[in-house]
């Protein structure tokens, strides 16, 4: 197949080809041998030679040879050397009997990674080169350097086109992702994670209420064996992943072993964590003894604290890795165990991961392989309430709601922890000391993936693949809160049980076949089908008035609910390719996709996409500038996928909720009235780009434009409550993603002993959603009613109360000379009348709302530098976002006079601003928002090899590293990216309490043996 | 391995892509309408559902809201949907959550009554018993959310509509239709004596359907000014029979769980009455509240007692008194007499029956005060029917419609007694509904 494949595109390398002719044309003992080396004269290791056709081959060992044998049929064949980032070189060599034939060879790196291998989008292995989308490739070298916890949080930055945020500084996280936007409203826009073949639960199930955040179940996967991720970002490459792809695919691709004797390979690292940013705190030395009376300005002298020095602390982890991996010739294996703990700087919080994982390859034949994996993982947290959306007892919520000059030590004699707020209007704040030494919040994870691959290759050119994969967890949540306490509702005690069992399973068949047509038309088809099974039971009881002693619920009055949920999605899908004169390519792929989901009569869906990608460098008029740009290739893809993830399992009913009336049980209908015509919502994208290689390869650029139209967003569109419902889910929404992402990749500086390489990459989205019926605007819960989708506007925007002004644009105070909120008529699509009273000239009306925030950033750029000098590499990234707002909430409770906690009060205690403002402003929700510009050092690195053996050690590596350890940022808060609604869709830039993501430095040890 | 095995194999894959998945699950956790629409077992529950949900929710959504505007209850939280509903007059917006919780909590049950009416004769058309039984039983639940909405809204419509375009009509026109409904009960029940089934099952103890309908009958016929019908239902009404919402722990009691543990609505102190209305020693006060008290922007709270003391404390359909201040009231006001009545004479005892009631109320609702010793003119026994309402029935989602019909000092001219006459129609209804008509300016 591989022999239209040019092997130059106008570079030179050095090849040696030594055959002889001799012999008889019947099957003979062939051996294959030589030497594989790189630019640098250097011996490469693990380079894969195959020989086509009849897949015979090898790889290259630690001192670059290679060789392999076998009963060869005489003829012409092809000689294909390929590795990881490097060029590709192809040679046609002819066999005679009984030979043996010595080739060494010098392969080129490949920066912009033309050669280089992908799958997802396509089904079956393709070389990037030949595709007609964009797709980002990550390596597993690039994330195990991160200090991350998480492979989505190390992933940050280095994938072009998303935006990847961590919402909580817990030490399991809470990530978001997003691909080239949000592409849904009332959903998820969690892309679509799939490892080694298996289609991969990434759940935020908040089993616990922890004040809005949660686990994202990806931090359960070891990023130590994670080999490379390739991600696609919408629909237009995504289309053969059907219903579930809009939000694009990121496929993880975990290690394999390698022939030859066993190799050992051990890390491990020590972490510290601590707060990067103290909220500044109230410390004026004497509060008013009324709040409520402004006139009142006596006041009485008090001592101020600090709580955050009480909440938080230096937090330590470690991190172990031991894997093994080799293989004899037929078999091969993978095999690691891991070890990660994680402090959370809150105190008493941590986060624990053991696991275990398997590869087994094994070849049966020269036709057929088939591999099975498994990785067994257990996790746990402890964890303490923060954040302000749902919970009211979090230790950080109690800060920001406490009265500072009040001690939150406990009584020495008693041993009860004092009540933090004295205001007068009675509600109570939990004290954030008794949050941290009294309340038990725990949470487990059991968690099974295993998958098994068969793939057969029955004649040249023909492969059929079956991949069956399971993916099952248990997460159990526990929560305990002794009764007679601080917290607001829970003063009879509270305790939780949850859990929830997951199972998913997924079976892709792929039959691909690749021929010559003719000499320059390439044809490679692949039809593809899936089934895909999951089930989810969940069950969660909650116990309260409980007795003094005991944490579970059997404790107290138990009061327990439980929910189950099954789906099954089936896809069948055809795709061709087309490769012309190994320049032009042209793709066109369909796929029919049905889901439980949805009503029988809409469950059948099409999704086609069609793209060509042409190498213009190839044509001979290139070859003036052919010095400048080495490479061009332009490419357009334009496709359709779905997303199932607005619509619950059984939501298209007009279901029934049980009623219990004494002790008879009864039914009473749901709030929502159920609409069996409900359907996938639908993504359209365009995309259309180029891949460059700029002055002798030393400059790569990747571009694209891209826009996305997503259509039949299913919403909850309110119903006249004379329907006797108050929704219904219907496809009316729309919303589009328009924007363009580029990746530049260069090498400024080359020589035998300094590289530094750099990259930028950069992302300009520009969200709108439209049609969210109603009067054009539709509020989300978690948001405290302040965050919503508006016509016209991004997706999440805040919006909310603001000031009225004068026509100058200066504030329009009340007579008593205060800030005041804006009167007069609303009108739809969060449009309004400004009213005046005529004489006085004051707000006239009903309380206004616009847009005051919009939270999601216009550009997100990472800017990333690797220096390698000598044995010394550096590694430094810059992540930035740019045109974003942040709800400050936290600065909006902390700096009212009730509350008082931080320096933001001050003024009003000192009399710089009128007695009275910050209640004033309390409910002007315009005054908290934020601009969240920031940039970040993300990671900073050094590492060290050893240049020979340490001790018994082959090799030996250390690195030190640094997360999180600059931001550079106008807002005010503790860091700008955060989100007290954890993984919400549309509750984005959130700032309530959140824990704030750690400083944090490691240092690792790798030895190799 | 052999070809035959490896084409065997995939065959059987293919085999299992093509059957092994099922396409269709049913909900394991929820019926769904037509389980309970076109079923006898599914109209039976719907019918517990019905009940529990209007005892927990929509009578919730009466008491407190038209509570809070009629100054019995003080809305204590800082939310701003609390602060527009204390403010009142023209200050309450259309998107005000308060005023949609009643609207929507009373529709939602309306649905619920509608759905049985229709489907019933169509189910169980044989079962004559049951049939009878939850056919009243259904009429007089949408006789409730008729009345209830009569107290908040000036218009509304009578019937659900599952298109969104309900007509709406005027509040005495859907009093009207409710007591038709209330009428129609009582010839079913009359005709078709309910099974033991029925009422094992969907009536259970204390909830005698004959005594409500009469009830209902006096009190919206009293709404309506149909004096002598008024008199003549509650004459019917057995004054030592008990008809309550019972509560438990998987259902509370809404007015405990949201006032008295949410703490975000209180009780005045006196119930929110002054001057020529308090009289502080009546036993009342101390049966329906208690201490921990409070101020709260100035208004002194207390904390609810009464039928809110308990998650599972039953709260009455109605309280027997409420019938002896319908006669007085109906006496009062008749242009023609009532036979057997005398005015003010029979007013006087009805009153006093109320007043000096210090033992034996069978839900402890006792004033325990002395004889009325006012003047015997109207307004001023007028004055004295209102007074001894809102002390007999404190919290019980009368007291707007009380006001109102009795002439208290009325809203925007004078917010002390009342602080809306009618609520404005929600947002969400007048969005998506084009029949809603013109909001009331106060």
């Amino acid at each position: 197949m591989k022999k239209l494949f040019k092997p130059d595109f106008g570079l030179h390398f050095l090849m040696l080809l030594l055959f002889t002719m001799t012999g008889f044309l019947s099957k003979g003992q062939v051996t294959l041998k030589g030497k594989v080396i790189g630019e640098n004269g250097k011996p490469l290791s693990n380079v894969s030679v195959q020989l086509n056709p009849g897949n015979n081959g090898g790889t290259s060992d630690a001192n670059g040879n290679y060789m392999f044998s076998n009963n060869i049929k005489p003829g012409k064949f092809t000689l294909v050397f390929s590795g990881v980032g490097l060029k590709t070189v192809t040679q046609q060599i002819t066999i005679s009997n009984n030979q043996v034939i010595e080739n060494d060879v010098q392969l080129v790196s490949d920066p912009l990674g033309l050669d280089e291998v992908v799958v997802t989008g396509y089904g079956t292995p393709t070389r990037k080169k030949q595709i007609v989308n964009s797709i980002s490739t990550v390596s597993g070298k690039e994330l195990s350097g991160s200090g991350a916890q998480s492979i989505d949080a190390a992933m940050q930055g280095k994938v072009a086109g998303a935006q990847i945020n961590q919402n909580s500084g817990n030490p399991a996280g809470g990530m978001s992702v997003r691909l080239r936007g949000p592409s849904t409203i009332a959903g998820s826009s969690e892309p679509l994670y799939i490892i080694d073949g298996v289609i991969v639960n990434n759940d935020s199930r908040q089993l616990l209420d922890l004040g809005g955040g949660a686990q994202n179940r990806l931090v359960d996967l070891n990023m130590n064996d994670v080999d490379r991720i390739e991600v696609i970002k919408g629909a237009a490459a995504a289309a053969i992943y059907g219903s579930r792809a809009s939000n694009g695919v990121v496929q993880i691709f975990t290690k394999k072993g390698k022939e030859g004797t066993p190799q050992f390979s051990f890390s491990t690292s020590i972490k510290t964590s601590e707060l990067r940013k103290k909220l500044e705190f109230n410390e004026v030395p004497f509060r008013f003894n009324s709040n409520s009376n402004n006139a009142d300005l006596t006041t009485t002298p008090v001592q101020r604290f600090d709580y955050q020095d009480l909440i938080y602390r230096n937090a330590f982890g470690t991190e172990n890795n031991l894997s093994v991996s080799g293989g004899s010739a037929g078999t091969r294996y993978y095999v690691s165990g891991s070890n990660f703990f994680n402090e959370g700087i809150i105190k008493n919080t941590d986060f624990k991961r053991n696991g275990l994982r398997l590869r087994l390859n094994q070849k049966v034949g020269n036709k057929v392989n088939f591999s099975v994996g498994a990785n067994y993982v257990v996790s746990g947290s402890n964890d303490i309430p923060n954040g302000g959306i749902n919970s009211a007892y979090g230790a950080l919520t109690g800060f920001i709601f406490a009265n500072n000059f009040v001690n939150p030590a406990k009584d020495p004699v008693t041993g009860i922890f004092p009540n933090v707020t004295t205001n007068g209007i009675g509600v109570r704040r939990t004290n954030p000391l008794e949050a941290i030494e009294r309340f038990k919040f725990k949470q487990r994870t059991n968690r099974m993936t295993t998958d098994i691959n068969f793939n057969y290759k029955p004649i040249e050119g023909l492969a059929i693949d079956i991949t069956t994969g399971f993916d099952n967890y248990t997460q159990t949540a526990t929560a305990y809160i002794p009764p007679i306490n601080t917290t607001p509702t829970d003063n009879s005690g509270l305790s939780r049980r949850a859990d929830a069992t997951v199972f998913q399973t997924n079976t892709d068949l792929t039959i691909s076949y690749n021929k010559a047509v003719k000499s320059w038309l390439q044809s490679t088809t692949v039809l593809g089908g899936t089934i895909q099974y999951d089930k989810s039971l969940g069950f969660a009881a909650n116990a309260n008035a409980l007795g003094s002693f005991g944490q579970t619920i059997n404790n107290g009055t138990i009061v327990a609910g439980e929910d189950r949920s099954e789906r099954s999605f089936r896809g069948v899908f055809l795709q061709q390719t087309f490769g012309l004169n190994d320049k032009l390519f042209i793709n066109a792929a369909g796929r029919f996709d049905g889901s439980s989901v949805f009503a029988a009569e809409y469950a059948q869906q099409f999704y086609p996409k069609l793209g060509a990608s042409y190498i213009i460098s190839n044509e001979k008029f290139w070859k003036g500038i052919s010095n400048t740009v080495s490479f061009m290739k332009i490419r357009a893809a334009w496709g359709k996928a779905g997303n199932l993830t607005a619509l619950g399992s059984y939501e298209r009913f007009a279901n029934y909720g049980a009623a219990i009336y004494g002790s008879q049980a009864g039914y009473i209908p749901s709030t929502s009235q159920g609409n069996q015509g409900a359907r996938p919502e639908k993504q359209i994208e365009l995309e259309v780009g180029f891949d460059a290689n700029l002055f002798k390869d030393r400059v790569t650029v990747e571009f694209n434009y891209f826009s996305k139209k997503v259509e039949d967003l299913l919403l909850r569109r309110n119903l006249s409550p004379t329907t006797g419902f108050s929704s219904i889910p219907v496809n009316i929404g729309n919303s589009t993603n328009k924007g363009i992402e580029f990746l530049i990749k260069a090498i400024p500086v080359k020589t035998k002993n300094i590289e530094w390489s750099t990259s930028v990459s950069y992302l300009n989205v520009k969200n709108k959603v439209t049609n969210v019926g109603g009067n054009g605007t539709l509020g989300f819960a978690n948001g405290f009613g302040l965050v919503a989708a508006v016509n016209g506007e991004q997706l999440g925007v805040h919006y909310g109360a603001f000031f009225a002004r004068k026509p100058d644009g200066s504030l329009l105070l009340t007579p008593a000379g205060l800030p005041q909120r804006e009167l007069g008529t609303q009108l739809n699509d969060g449009t309004f009348i400004i009213g005046r009273d005529a004489t006085t000239g004051q707000p006239k009306g009903a309380g206004l709302v616009k847009v005051i925030g919009r939270p999601l950033p216009k550009h997100v750029v990472s800017f990333i530098n690797t220096v390698n000098i000598k044995r010394f590499a550096l590694r430094m990234q810059w992540d930035g976002q740019y045109g974003f707002d942040v709800f400050n909430f936290t600065k909006r409770v902390g700096a009212r006079e009730d509350y008082g906690g931080l320096k933001a009060y001050e003024p009003e205690l000192r009399g710089e601003v009128p007695k009275g403002t910050s209640r004033a402003v309390f409910s002007i929700f315009e005054n908290w928002i934020e601009k969240g510009d920031f940039t970040k050092l993300r990671e900073l690195s050094l590492s060290y090899q050893l240049p020979g053996k340490l001790w018994k050690f082959k090799t030996a590596s250390f690195t030190a590293a640094g997360r999180n350890l600059l931001v550079i940022t106008n807002y005010s808060g503790y860091d700008p990216e955060t989100n007290a609604a954890g993984q919400d869709n549309a509750v984005r830039g959130f700032d309530f309490v959140e824990v704030p993501l750690p400083r944090s430095f490691s240092f690792t040890v790798n030895l190799g043996f | 391995m052999k070809n035959s095995k490896i084409t065997s194999l995939i065959l059987l894959s293919v085999v299992f892509f093509m059957g092994g998945c099922k396409k269709e699950f049913r909900n394991p956790n929820n019926p769904t309408a037509p389980d309970i629409l076109e079923t006898r077992e599914g109209l039976i529950t719907l019918s517990i559902g019905m009940k529990q949900n209007y005892a927990t929710s929509a009578l919730e959504g009466l008491y407190i809201n038209s509570g809070v505007t009629s100054r019995e209850m003080r809305g204590t939280s800082t939310l701003q949907n609390v602060l527009d509903l204390e403010a009142g007059a023209d200050v309450l917006p259309t998107n005000n959550g308060n005023i949609a919780q009643v609207w929507n909590r009373m529709f939602r049950v309306m649905a619920m009554a509608d759905n049985v009416i229709l489907n019933a004769p169509k189910i169980i058309p044989q079962d004559q018993q049951m049939l009878s039984g939850i056919l009243a039983h259904a009429h007089i639940f949408k006789a409730l959310t008729l009345g209830g909405l009569a107290v908040t809204f000036e218009k509304f419509p009578q019937q659900t509509n599952i298109n969104g375009n309900a007509v709406f009509v005027t509040r005495e026109v859907a009093l009207q239709t409710a007591l038709d409904l209330l009428n129609q009960a009582k010839s079913l029940i009359a005709a078709n004596a309910p099974s033991a089934e029925f009422n094992s099952r969907v009536i259970g103890a204390d909830f005698s359907m004959i005594n409500i309908i009469n009830a209902l009958t006096a009190r919206y016929s009293l709404w309506l000014k149909k004096y002598s019908d008024a008199y003549a239902a509650a004459s019917l009404v057995n004054l030592t029979s008990k008809s309550q919402f019972i509560y438990t722990t998987q259902g509370q009691n809404p007015i405990f769980t949201g006032s008295v543990i949410a703490t975000s609505y209180r009780p005045r102190e006196f119930f929110g009455l002054t001057g020529s209305l308090l009289e502080p020693t009546d036993a009342r006060f101390a049966f329906y509240t208690t201490a921990p008290n409070a101020t709260v922007g100035g208004q002194n709270v207390k904390t609810l007692a009464g039928f809110f003391n308990t998650a599972t404390t039953p709260i009455p359909v109605y309280l027997p008194d409420e019938m002896r201040l319908i006669k007085a009231e109906a006496v009062l006001f008749s242009t023609t007499p009532i036979a057997g009545t005398t005015n003010p004479g029979t007013v006087i005892t009805e009153i006093n029956a109320v007043r000096q009631q210090a033992t034996g109320d069978i839900f402890g609702v006792n004033a325990n005060l002395t004889a009325y010793s006012g003047t015997t003119d109207v307004a001023s026994l007028t004055a004295e029917i209102y007074k001894q309402r809102c002390m007999e029935l404190f919290l019980t989602g009368n007291r707007l419609e009380d006001s109102r019909r009795l002439g208290r000092p009325a809203s925007p001219t004078n917010l002390v007694e009342r602080n809306r006459n009618f609520y404005p129609y929600p947002d969400q209804e007048r969005q998506n509904n084009p029949n809603t008509p013109v909001d009331p300016l106060f």
